[in-house]
C-alpha cells in the first residue's frame, strides 16, 4: 500500500489542502491503521501545544514609541496645515526646523536602541516622557499662536467683508 | 428588505474601507521614503503581539521575548533604506525577529545564564482562560510550563518551524520564504518537530506522575560485612 509522505499529512492536518486534494488522504487514513496512528498523535501533539496560550502582549517601551511617533506625526500634520493656512514666514520656518530635529530625534533613538540591546530602557523611558511633556509644551504655544493667528485672519476677513460691502 | 438594504450599505462601507486601508508595504515605504513616524507606529501598533509572541515562545522567557520583540522594530526601522518594497513586509519582520532570536539562543549556549539572571517563564503568560476554579487554573500553568520546557528541549531549527506553524498560523510557503528554506523541508521539519515534542511531552508527564525518590546515600563497602 502506498502511503502519503509526511509532508503531505502536515498540509492535511493543518488543513492547507483543498477539499480535491485531501480526499484521497481522508480515503487512505479509513483504511490504514498505521497512517491512522500517526496522524492520531500528531493531532495529540498539537493539542497538547494548545495548551500555552500566551495572553495580551504587555506594551511596554514599545506603547511609548507609539504614542511618541503618533505624537511627532501630529507635529507634521499640524505644520503642514499651518503652512497652508498661513502666509507667515517664520511659523512655517519653526515648523520645518521642528519637523526635522522630529526626524533627527527618531534616528538618534532608533540607533541607541539597536546598539544597546535596550539595556538601559530606564534611561530612554525617561527621555521620551521629558519629550512628551516637552512637546506637549510645545504644542500648547503653537496651538496659542495658530488661535491668534486665525483671530487676526478673521478680523482681516471681516474688514475685507465689509470693505467690499461699500 | 430593510435588513438587506443595510446589509449592502455595509457591505459597500466595507469595500470602500478596504479600498483606502494602506497596506504594510505601503506603510513601510512611507516609513523608508520620508521617516513617517506615524506609519512606523502603525506597524508596530499591529505586529508587536505576534512578534512578542514568536520571541517568547523561541527563547522561553517573557522578558526576554519582549526585549527581542523591541529589539526587532528598533532593527527595522534603523535599516529602514534596506527595505525593498517588493518584498512582503510580514516575512521581512518575521525573518529579523526569528534571526535575533537564533542570536540570542547561541549567545545563551556560550554563556549560560545563572537561575537568579532569568526570571524564567511568567506564570501570568501561561494562564489560560478556561474560567475553571482553583485546580483548574494550576492544571493549566502546568500544562504551559511543560510545554514551554518541552519547545525549549527542541532543536531550534524544528521549533521555529513549529512556532511560525502552530501557534503564528503561517502557511508553509511563507514558512519557506521567512526561513529561505524549500517548503518540503520546513513540512518535514514540522512533521518531525511533533514527533519530538510528543516524546519530550510523554517524557515529562512520566517524570510529573512517577517522580523520582530522593537520592539515597551511597553505602560504604564495609558496612556490608556482616
Amino acid at each position: 500500500m502506498k502511503h502519503p509522505t509526511r509532508e503531505e499529512w502536515m498540509a492535511f492536518v493543518y488543513e492547507e489542502l483543498s477539499e480535491s486534494e485531501s480526499k484521497p488522504l481522508q480515503e487512505h487514513l479509513q483504511g490504514c491503521a498505521e497512517c491512522e496512528r500517526s496522524v492520531g498523535r500528531w493531532r495529540g501533539t498539537m493539542g497538547a501545544l494548545d495548551g500555552w496560550k500566551i495572553s495580551q502582549a504587555r506594551p511596554r517601551i514599545l506603547a511609548p514609541w507609539v504614542r511618541w511617533a503618533a505624537a511627532a506625526a501630529v507635529l507634521l500634520v499640524v505644520g503642514v496645515l499651518i503652512g497652508q493656512m498661513s502666509a507667515q514666514r517664520s511659523f512655517k520656518n519653526e515648523m520645518a526646523a521642528e519637523s526635522a530635529r522630529t526626524r533627527e530625534i527618531i534616528t538618534q533613538f532608533a540607533k541607541a536602541v539597536a546598539e544597546n540591546r535596550v539595556r538601559d530602557q530606564e534611561a530612554y523611558l525617561a527621555t521620551l516622557r521629558e519629550l512628551e511633556t516637552q512637546r506637549a509644551g510645545e504644542m500648547k504655544a503653537m496651538r496659542e499662536d495658530l488661535e491668534t493667528v486665525a483671530a487676526n485672519t478673521q478680523a482681516q476677513l471681516g474688514r475685507l467683508v465689509s470693505f467690499s460691502g461699500q | 428588505m430593510v435588513v438587506a438594504f443595510y446589509m449592502g450599505a455595509g457591505m459597500s462601507l466595507l469595500n470602500l474601507t478596504n479600498l483606502f486601508a494602506v497596506s504594510d508595504e505601503q506603510l513601510m515605504w512611507r516609513v523608508r521614503s520620508s521617516d513617517d513616524g506615524e506609519a512606523f507606529g502603525q506597524l508596530v501598533g499591529k505586529w508587536q503581539g505576534a512578534i512578542q509572541r514568536l520571541c517568547l515562545r523561541m527563547v522561553g522567557d517573557s522578558h526576554k521575548g519582549e526585549d527581542l520583540a523591541q529589539e526587532a522594530f528598533a532593527k527595522v526601522f534603523a535599516h529602514r533604506k534596506d527595505y525593498h518594497a517588493n518584498a512582503k513586509f510580514s516575512t521581512y519582520l518575521w525573518r529579523v525577529a526569528m534571526n535575533l532570536c537564533y542570536d540570542e539562543l547561541r549567545r545563551l549556549k556560550r554563556r549560560p545564564e545563572s537561575p537568579l539572571e532569568t526570571d524564567g517563564f511568567s506564570l501570568l503568560d501561561g494562564l489560560a482562560s478556561s474560567g475553571a476554579g482553583p485546580d483548574g487554573e494550576l492544571e493549566g500553568n502546568e500544562q504551559a510550563e511543560m510545554v514551554r520546557e518541552a519547545l525549549q528541549k527542541l532543536p531550534e531549527h524544528y521549533r521555529s518551524v513549529v512556532v511560525l506553524k502552530h501557534y503564528e498560523g503561517l502557511k508553509f510557503r511563507e514558512i519557506a520564504e521567512v526561513l529561505e528554506i524549500p517548503e518540503g523541508t520546513v513540512k518535514s521539519r514540522m512533521a518531525e518537530g511533533l514527533d519530538q515534542l510528543e516524546q519530550i511531552l510523554t517524557r515529562a508527564l512520566r517524570a510529573e506522575m512517577n517522580p523520582l525518590p530522593p537520592a539515597q546515600p551511597r553505602l560504604k563497602k564495609e558496612s556490608l560485612v556482616l
